[in-house]
């Protein structure tokens, strides 16, 4: 019998005994012998974990090197935390079923803040310290990355090195340095300190924060080696580079059970609230014959019966009639579903999904973020009335009745206009329908699915000096669009939802937050916070009290207005697009100018400078 | 053209239900190129069916999917490519062209063996107790569902039973007519000894699955023929 780390008794009694199992298809067995070993680790369910294009390429990258094995673990349900923890069994990893502590690295990768207290979790049931200046010569070098790593602060104290930017470039000098290090016996304290000046790497423990009597950051200080500024770091060229042609196939179904296919990373357009679109500027494309190459190797390692396309935007992709062609040729007659999100509607969108999906069970999607048009001038948000009105009027036409729509309250500069414009402009969708599509004609009647989520400001988009909405002020918004909905002639038409306003408010927090807060993260998770991203396990009480315990006051880090003068816990950061670039960014907000996008003109971001993507083109 | 197949299901993939192998099954006839015929309609799914399913935690390696393909490929070739697209607690044993009336494997069977042992206990005088069990005319126990739990004389449905060193093979009643669990067996052999055994303290191994022939019980594995290339 293959090993596993857990008994059959414990197995039989948790649920999905499949998360902890490996043994998957594709999965990458090597000899431990003489190898780095590495722990991928997503902290949150194995489903969620397995959903995550990031990690497979890193996966697929690091098992390329041949003297590194890579394996993955995720976050243990709570069934299963309380077991581990009765008997002290300690967290493994899947592939070879041993223990986390007895390998070389253990990298997490940080996807949204309410993961933190699931990365506690995973260094307790690792016996691993959770602090890193506490960990000894034995215990892993405890490496993070992913978007949250573009403000480390609020979890530096928890990592002996973070890696800012994207995956692929640096760790392969990490490695390297790490195994010649290994050879010559030197210190940790010593390989971190090298492993600092890596292109991209920061250790945070050579770096000391300073704070004024106000509470605001004085200095942020180097040791003596170490670089003043991490440069965030890109694939310049991402049409030669890794891409997981054998992903591993979960047995259960994971969030995201289909094939992906990147097509692009960054994005033209600025809008003003979006932390991706800043941070992987500037948009680099993957070429399209590539693509068609990795779509069918893909679809043949896997047996996948869906593929589907990734990006932000994917209608800003050059050759996406090219590729969509392509991949309903290929795969028409061969029982492979193909799903196109973040796409605009239009014309030829709605041609292509007529072909892909079954019109029926298909909902229009739109992303407006805000309702009046003033508002969605303030975050440069380039979609107007005109064309959500005008992908509706041909997707009904076209035999669709069901109209998705999200939007954000809590923006910058909101009056309450602009939030009963989501109520005007959801029953506006509504009324076109019914003015439309003749009585006789209509099989149902059209269905507005209309979200809010709450702002939560950003660090490096312009909005990252803005002050967050309260609590209170979130539900109050909530309260004018459910009321402004009930005053529409076709409200009935219309469902409304709204988010919960508690975790915005922690995430927001966590988002723009500093070094302080590693230790209310430790008291929350000592006081049994995890899985903070699930409503069934999420409980804001005890982070309240984790917050007063440690003296922290939670308006200060997100309901203050920042002064463009203070320096921000993220400044030594340099992503490429330039400080001055966001200061001009939020006051055009104010303004309501409208800033176009990178294809129609630059606008001088700074993201230039890394010589490549839309900066270089034509 | 109907076809089946024989598999096995070890190691750590016990812990993978019922509906996670058909799923598996589904991506590896993709993986392995297998032209396995689609249902019509707005959501075609492939032709494939299984045996009866097996219960969670158990090992087997008499395991059967019932395929229909939309052309002939020669078994030594169909082997070849599952067995290369498959991990290895999944074992690909044969895959053979059912005859045109032929019941499918779900309905068709009637018996499963087992091989059945303790996981941290040793029982003495195995064999004593199993010939005590098989002389009684009427083994009557308690039958739970979920809904209800009912008196049953489970004789009839033990076609037979015997030591194997520490363990017990058992032959019993399988299928959606009487369906009889191995661990209700165990726990009325071991009912004098008033031991009762949840299947966690057993190791359960199915071996195989039977249809009933005018000649008496056949496995499954027999009723089709091998394609010739």
């Amino acid at each position: 019998m293959s090993k596993l780390a857990l008994s059959n008794e414990i197995l039989m009694s948790v649920d999905k005994p499949a998360r902890y199992i490996g043994h998957e298809v594709n999965a990458v067995m090597k000899d431990p012998a003489g190898r780095i070993r590495f722990a991928m680790c997503f902290p949150d369910l194995y489903e969620i974990g397995m959903s995550h294009l990031g990690i497979q390429i890193l996966y697929d990258m690091f098992n390329s090197f041949e003297d590194v094995w890579c394996e993955r673990v995720y976050s243990v349900w709570t069934d299963l935390y309380k077991i581990m923890k009765e008997r002290d069994i300690p967290l493994f990893a899947l592939e070879s079923q041993d223990e986390i502590r007895s390998f070389d690295f253990l990298g997490i990768t940080l996807q949204y803040e309410m993961c933190y207290t699931n990365i506690l979790q995973v260094l307790d049931l690792s016996k691993i310290p959770y602090y890193a200046a506490d960990r000894g010569e034995d215990d892993p070098i405890v490496i993070c990355g992913g978007p949250c790593a573009y403000n480390p602060e609020p979890i530096a104290d928890f990592f002996d090195l973070v890696y800012i930017g994207e995956g692929e470039t640096s760790y392969k000098i990490l490695l390297d340095l790490y195994r010649d290090h290994k050879k010559s016996g030197g210190s940790r304290r010593d390989f971190l300190k090298k492993a600092g000046n890596i292109p991209g790497i920061y250790a945070p423990q050579f770096y000391t924060v300073t704070y004024n009597d106000d509470g605001t950051i004085s200095g942020f200080i180097p040791e003596e080696g170490m670089p003043a500024v991490i440069e965030k770091e890109i694939v310049v060229d991402l049409s030669d580079t890794y891409y997981p042609k054998k992903p591993v196939v979960p047995y259960i179904k994971a969030t995201q059970d289909r094939v992906v296919l990147e097509i692009q990373r960054g994005c033209i357009r600025g809008c003003r609230f979006c932390q991706a679109g800043s941070v992987y500027k500037p948009i680099r494309k993957r070429e399209e014959y590539k693509l068609e190459q990795y779509a069918r190797e893909m679809i043949k390692n896997t047996g996948y019966d869906e593929i589907s396309l990734s990006s932000l935007s994917s209608s800003d992709y050059p050759e996406l009639e090219k590729l969509c062609n392509f991949l309903i040729d290929e795969f028409k007659d061969k029982h492979v579903n193909i799903s196109l999100p973040s796409l605009r509607v239009d014309a030829f969108s709605l041609d292509v999904m007529s072909k892909v999906q079954d019109i029926k069970k298909s909902v229009i999607t739109f992303a407006p973020e805000a309702g009046s048009q003033r508002m969605r001038n303030v975050i440069n948000k380039g979609l107007t009335k005109e064309d959500i009105l005008n992908g509706c009027e041909q997707a009904f036409l076209g035999g669709w009745t069901r109209v998705k729509l999200y939007f954000m309250l809590g923006l910058p500069y909101e009056t309450e206009e602009d939030m009963e414009a989501i109520a005007e402009l959801s029953n506006d969708i509504a009324k076109l329908y019914y003015d439309l599509i003749p009585k006789e004609k209509r099989k149902t009647k059209v269905s507005i699915v209309s979200s809010t989520s709450f702002f939560v400001p950003k660090p490096f988009t312009p909005f990252q000096w803005a002050k967050m909405n309260t609590m209170d002020e979130f539900r109050y918004k909530a309260h004018v669009v459910n009321d402004a909905m009930h005053r529409q002639l076709n409200f009935k038409s219309i469902k409304y939802n709204w988010h919960a306003a508690d975790v915005s408010v922690l995430e927001g927090i966590f988002a723009r937050g500093d070094r302080r807060l590693s230790k209310v993260l430790v008291s929350a998770y000592e006081k049994g916070c995890i899985f903070d991203a699930w409503t069934e396990t999420f409980r804001y009480g005890p982070w309240k009290e984790a917050f007063s315990e440690n003296n922290i006051d939670m308006k200060f880090y997100y309901n203050r207005e920042r002064s463009f003068d203070e320096i921000l816990p993220w400044d030594f950061i340099d992503t490429g697009v330039t400080k001055e670039f966001l200061k001009r960014e939020y006051i055009n907000a104010k303004e309501e100018k409208v800033t176009p996008n990178c294809r129609v003109k630059c606008s001088g971001c700074g993201a230039a400078r890394y010589h490549g993507g839309v900066c270089y083109e034509g | 053209m109907k076809v089946r197949i024989r598999f096995s299901k070890t190691g750590a993939l016990v812990y993978i239900g019922h509906l996670d192998v058909m799923r598996y099954f589904q991506k590896l006839f993709v993986r392995a190129d297998i032209p396995v015929a689609y249902s019509e309609g707005f959501s075609p799914h492939q032709l494939l069916g299984f045996s009866h399913p097996l219960p969670l935690g158990m090992e087997s390696v008499g395991e059967y999917a019932d395929i229909v393909l939309t052309r002939s490929v020669p078994t030594d070739e169909a082997l070849a490519r599952l067995r290369a697209g498959s991990v290895d607690e999944i074992g690909i044993y044969s895959f053979n062209e059912l005859p045109e009336k032929c019941e499918n494997a779900m309905a068709a069977v009637c018996a499963s063996e087992y091989l059945v042992g303790f996981r941290d206990e040793k029982i003495h005088d195995l064999e004593k107790l199993v010939s005590d069990l098989l002389e009684k005319y009427e083994i009557n126990v308690i039958k739970k569902t979920k809904k209800s739990e009912k008196v049953v004389n489970i004789r009839p449905l033990i076609f037979d039973l015997h030591t194997e060193d520490d363990k017990l093979r058992m032959m019993i009643s399988s299928g959606s007519v009487d369906n009889l669990k191995p661990e209700l067996v165990i726990n009325a052999l071991t009912a004098p000894l008033e031991r009762e055994f949840t299947s966690e303290e057993l190791i359960m191994k199915r071996i195989d699955q039977y249809t009933s022939s005018p000649d008496g019980f056949v496995s499954l594995d027999m009723i089709g023929k091998k394609i010739d290339g």
